[in-house]
């Protein structure tokens, strides 16, 4: 573990503080969105019948997995919740206001379809010492995202390293 | 087994609007992945910025163009480098590292792939995904329940 860690993170590190609800249902125009913003032409995403002989049906992209505990920018009803909350809650606990993501290693288990509810679990797994990096002084944390569907199955995980910095 | 089969090179030209698309189709409404200003000016970046989950989105675009759409994407680890930004020519290069054969049909293949701008390294991905070695649709690796599916990724 880091030395001169704040107490607040220190008692995160090892524990499940985040669990997320899906706050929106998964769709097939908002995954085909996204396949169009990246030119993916692949048919399991796009084309039910060749998707049937494969997975039953259409499924969503895979690297949509973690944007699926995302909400929309505005909803009329709903507060709007930060994305990856554990990775705020520890910027600000580090008074680093800056983050960007560094790493990132996701596994996929079951596809994920349309009309499935997906919710995450975030743990913190450690926090570096401080350093100097070409964006400004900061620390890297790695944080532990497990993703579930509406049947409490798991349907992939990720581990994501962030790093945290001042100007 | 162990293979070094060098796969085909891509490229692929990033626009602001790419950059912007793929992070507002993702709902990841972080300024500097879509506001110029704010990444400049306050994030202390070059520009905006891809995010990861379009980063993803292109590695795994990447694989499943050369192995077939019914390749299934098992594991994928990258790392950034260095931040991708508009007017990037992000060139994937792609290597098949090794082939653990399964059955006479199915393959787990892993590969290293490096993303360049002009010939600098800016992310490199390691990933295991699986295919179906024959034409017939009753192999295809989405065929696997998801517990054999993952005591495979963790071999």
């Amino acid at each position: 573990m880091s030395s001169n860690l704040p107490v607040e993170v220190q008692k995160l590190i090892g524990k499940t503080a985040i669990k997320d609800l899906s706050p929106l249902k998964v769709e097939t125009g908002l995954w085909q969105n996204f396949c169009s913003a990246i030119k993916d032409s692949n048919s399991l995403y796009w084309d039910k019948s060749e998707a049937t002989i494969h997975t039953g049906d259409l499924i969503s992209h895979p690297a949509l997995l973690p944007s699926w505990v995302h909400d929309f920018e505005w909803h009329p009803e709903r507060e709007r919740k930060q994305p990856m909350e554990l990775h705020f809650m520890i910027k600000d606990l580090l008074s680093l206001p800056l983050g960007i993501v560094t790493e990132v290693e996701i596994e996929f288990y079951d596809p994920v379809k349309n009309g499935d509810n997906i919710s995450s679990e975030q743990k913190l797994i450690s926090v570096s010492d401080i350093v100097d990096t070409n964006l400004g002084k900061g620390r890297y944390w790695i944080i532990e995202v497990k993703y579930l569907n509406q049947l409490d199955i798991l349907v992939g995980k990720q581990n994501i390293q962030f790093l945290g910095y001042k100007k | 087994m162990n293979s070094n089969k060098l796969l085909p090179v891509t490229k692929h030209m990033i626009s602001v609007k790419d950059i912007q698309n793929g992070a507002i189709s993702s709902r990841d409404w972080a300024p500097l992945h879509s506001d110029q200003d704010w990444a400049i000016n306050e994030g202390n970046l070059p520009n905006i910025i891809m995010n990861n989950y379009t980063l993803n989105g292109w590695i795994i675009k990447y694989m499943t163009d050369i192995f077939g759409p019914s390749t299934r994407v098992g594991k994928v680890g990258f790392k950034i480098k260095k931040p991708i930004c508009p007017n990037n020519l992000l060139e994937f290069h792609g290597q098949q590292i090794n082939e653990n054969i399964i059955s006479n049909n199915l393959s787990l293949m892993q590969l290293k792939i490096e993303i360049k701008v002009n010939e600098e390294i800016v992310a490199s991905a390691d990933a295991t995904i699986g295919i179906n070695k024959s034409n017939n649709h009753d192999y295809s690796p989405w065929k696997i329940n998801s517990d054999k599916w993952m005591s495979y990724l963790q071999s």
